[in-house]
């Protein structure tokens, strides 16, 4: 897909990387390296520093102490080569525009001036739009599709520039069941498809236990990364809280109790 | 200046007397309207009343009967939309510069309107003739009647709304009366203020004095006070001042008040 | 009727018209979607007292106007939306009465000074086609062409940041300045307003076009044709009505205020009557996706 693909570079480094916001410690002394094309949920409970860290390595914020490396490079914005999908913000200006141009804003919406009608651009938002399957209500607005349909688009929006990161905070927060299965599947797919690496903040690892290769599970000021059936398992997570967490394994999923997931 | 000999002139004593009574009314229906949350209808209400106030200059009728059949009339739609009216900017806006238009075109047809339309917007206390007054002295005394009669279901859904609905309150009713009786102020303030000030006068006092207490009774009497001491202190100044209208300096006393009683209270947190 | 459109009062008033409404109405565009409303309202009554202030020191009111506006932008700081003013409506509310107490109070002296001065005070509050004259509207057509330079040199990233601000600014679109520059645009284009439908009455012009337009497609490059096409069809019935009209006198602001309350009430009509309509039709477009583990 991408010629200057380097498949021997890692996709993002962090070397003991400090997070501290106000008087609180987010996270201390965070190392973890992931290599292009990997598939990672983000775990831990509100305020360990998940969003925190979505930031960093979008260059909104800048770490206590530390390096981070994303794809080579010092995080800054405007790196096309990341893809971003926010935590859910319903506002009226979101529908105050047709979701073909929401989407569009991925290709220029950064770019100063007017933009003429192009046909090439026309035809790449077509593609994409096909590949997450939201061609047919791409004229539509946000206020008339479901949640699941709103996420497909705002992920066409991420894709567009091409990017060898994804990053998707939340993207399951206010689905059901089955539209939360559709985004992960669609995820899934892409990610293998594009050799994207995709971090995926969420509350449940269970409908994704199928499709990642690891979990980063953040909690208390410390991170661990791995496999999931390695990750997590009571050991590991009392380790991480500092207290004693049960993690049952029970009809094909895994139940954290004695811990705020 | 010897203001004692001048509180002999009709004018001044006229003026006064008016003031006072509005002055009660607005510090009182003013900290309700904190409460609710409703304040941006102490911008509203004095703007499409301006159009009611030209109307009456057009036919030559006193302005306070324009002013109270525009802003009740406007007080009841409100009142019928809810509070969702809060939320809709856009349109509360459009409707207020509509009105403003409006009131600009009847003054327009009438001679001599650069005055009147100062007036209007500046206020013209100090003009106010003996039938303007008595009318304000009556209706003050029937909205500060009004007030007393739904004071505590007002402020128990002032304070909780769901709860006094679950206990039975009328709360549509309540909220329907308050809003009539709001604009009643309303229209007799923006003759002592002016439509461009009403504000100052209405908000002003109540904000100031929750700032000092969180007790209806005291919050409210302060607030009276307050709008008083404003009222006539403002008169005098303006006595004084000749060209510069009594609105100025109750917006002067008023702000100045309140920004002395925010500085003095920061840190302390209240509700809004 | 043949002589007052040769005139160059009537051509003057076109033309000053024509400018103040794209202007407006242009700049109206992202007032609405920005939900600026609130904000907008604000500008104009801290710049009520800037342009009252200059007229009393001698100056044409549009300096004062931008000039107070431009610093009540910068000490408001960064409002990127209204939420943050709303929150806080009796102390916003507050200040802006004191900022129109200050206009009073120059507005007062200014009018008191003269006859001719009464009735031009006046024109600040409403606005007059007899004061589009040829210097001011040089300053017209110099502020109209700045402003509209800039939004459309930041459109699309404007357009980006006003929608979804999070992703913008992972875009490298730098959202806090454009929050500045766009609130100095709109005092900006409420300031020169002043001339044609004054003070009170630019909310008007600013809102209505654009509040229309955004009920009746959501495409916004035709939002914007829409916008800029109703603000100057409302203008120039205004201006033919203000100047052949029954009343004569009547000044433009009437008009334009009217026209527009009537524009908007009639797209709300629209967009109530569609909404009926959508929900009694059945939605076609959710699709039955099947779940297949890749």
């Amino acid at each position: 897909m991408d010629p200057k693909s380097d498949i021997n570079e890692a996709s993002m480094i962090l070397r003991q990387v400090s997070i501290k916001l106000g008087n609180r410690m987010i996270q201390e002394r965070m190392s973890f390296q992931l290599e292009q094309g990997e598939f990672v949920a983000v775990l831990g409970p509100n305020g360990a520093g998940k969003s925190t860290l979505l930031k960093l390595l979008l260059g909104f914020l800048r770490p206590t102490e530390g390096e981070i490396r994303v794809l080579g490079k010092i995080p800054r914005t405007g790196n096309q080569l990341i893809g971003y999908l926010p935590q859910f913000q319903n506002t009226e200006s979101m529908n105050a525009l047709r979701a073909r141009d929401i989407v569009g804003f991925g290709i220029d919406g950064h770019r100063w001036g007017f933009g003429l009608p192009n046909r090439k651009r026309e035809e790449k938002l077509d593609q994409v739009l096909e590949e997450v399957d939201a061609l047919n209500f791409s004229k539509a607005s946000f206020d008339e599709i479901s949640g699941g349909e709103r996420q497909r688009l705002l992920l066409a929006q991420a894709l567009i520039s091409s990017p060898r990161i994804l990053l998707l905070d939340e993207p399951l927060a206010s689905l059901d069941i089955g539209h939360a299965q559709e985004v992960i599947t669609l995820v899934s797919r892409i990610c293998r498809s594009r050799k994207i690496t995709v971090l995926l903040v969420t509350h449940d690892v269970n409908p994704l236990l199928p499709h990642i290769d690891q979990v980063l599970y953040m909690a208390n000021g410390q991170s661990v990364l791995g496999r999931p059936d390695d990750v997590i398992t009571s050991e590991v997570l009392s380790r991480l809280y500092g207290s004693r967490v049960e993690v049952v394994n029970a009809i094909g999923r895994r139940f954290v109790v004695g811990a705020e997931i | 200046m010897d203001l004692v000999a001048l509180l002999h002139y009709a004018f001044l004593q006229n003026a006064l007397s008016a003031s006072c009574a509005v002055a009660a009314c607005s510090a009182v229906i003013g900290y309700f309207l904190i409460g609710r949350s409703f304040t941006f209808a102490g911008h509203a209400l004095p703007n499409i009343g301006f159009a009611g106030a030209a109307g009456a200059v057009l036919l030559g009728v006193s302005p306070v009967f324009g002013l109270f059949s525009f802003t009740i009339e406007a007080a009841l739609v409100f009142a019928f939309l809810g509070t969702k009216v809060h939320d809709r900017d856009l349109g509360i806006g459009i409707v207020m510069t509509f009105c403003l238009g409006l009131g600009l075109f009847f003054l327009a047809l009438y001679s001599g309107y650069a005055e009147r339309v100062y007036g209007i917007l500046f206020g013209t206390i100090l003009g106010i003739s003996d039938a303007e007054v008595r009318l304000t002295l009556i209706s003050s005394m029937i909205t500060l009647v009004g007030v007393a009669v739904i004071f505590r279901p007002l402020l128990f859904s002032t304070a909780d709304a769901d709860s006094a609905l679950a206990r039975g309150v009328p709360i549509h009713f309540v909220a329907a009366v308050f809003l009539v009786l709001t604009a009643v102020t309303v229209s007799l303030a923006v003759q002592v203020t002016g439509s461009l000030l009403v504000f100052t006068l209405l908000v002003g006092p109540a904000a100031t004095s929750r700032s000092f207490s969180r007790r209806p009774a005291v919050a409210i009497g302060l607030a009276v006070i307050l709008a008083e001491a404003y009222a006539i202190v403002g008169i005098l100044l303006a006595v004084v001042a000749k060209t510069i209208p009594v609105s100025f300096f109750v917006a002067a006393l008023s702000f100045g008040a309140y920004l002395a009683s925010r500085l003095l209270r920061k840190g302390k947190t209240w509700k809004r | 009727m043949e002589e007052i459109i040769r005139s160059d009062i009537f051509r003057n008033a076109l033309l000053g018209g024509s400018l103040t409404a794209i202007l407006c109405t242009a700049v109206g565009y992202f007032m609405v979607l920005r939900a600026l409303a609130f904000a907008s309202e604000a500008l104009t009554d801290i710049g009520f007292a800037g342009a009252t202030g200059s007229v009393l020191l001698g100056w044409n009111p549009f300096w004062g106007m931008i000039g107070l506006s431009i610093l009540a932008v910068v000490a408001l700081g960064t409002l990127g939306s209204s939420n943050k003013l709303k929150g806080r409506d009796v102390d916003v509310g507050m200040v802006l009465s004191f900022a129109l107490g200050l206009g009073v109070l120059f507005l007062s002296l200014y009018a008191r000074s003269s006859a001719s001065h009464a009735s031009s005070g006046v024109r600040i509050l409403f606005g007059s086609l007899m004061s589009l004259t040829g210097p001011v509207l040089r300053l017209l057509l110099i502020v109209a062409i700045a402003v509209l330079l800039v939004l459309v040199l930041i459109f699309r990233p404007l357009l980006f940041a006003s929608v979804d601000p999070n992703c913008a600014r992972a875009k490298g679109v730098p959202t806090k300045t454009l929050d500045y520059v766009y609130l100095i645009l709109l005092a900006a284009t409420t300031a020169v307003s002043i001339q044609a439908i004054g003070v009170l009455l630019a909310f008007s012009l600013i809102s209505a076009p654009a509040g229309a337009a955004h009920k009746l497609t959501r495409n916004p490059a035709l939002a914007l044709l829409v916008a800029v096409l109703l603000g100057l069809g409302i203008t120039w019935s205004s201006i033919l009505l203000s100047f052949l009209g029954p009343w004569g006198k009547i000044p433009l602001g009437f008009y334009i205020t009217s026209f527009s309350a009537l524009i908007y009430g009639l797209a709300l009509l629209r967009d109530q009557f569609r909404t009926r309509i959508k929900l009694e039709a059945p939605h076609h477009h959710e699709r039955e996706t099947t779940l297949i583990e890749d």
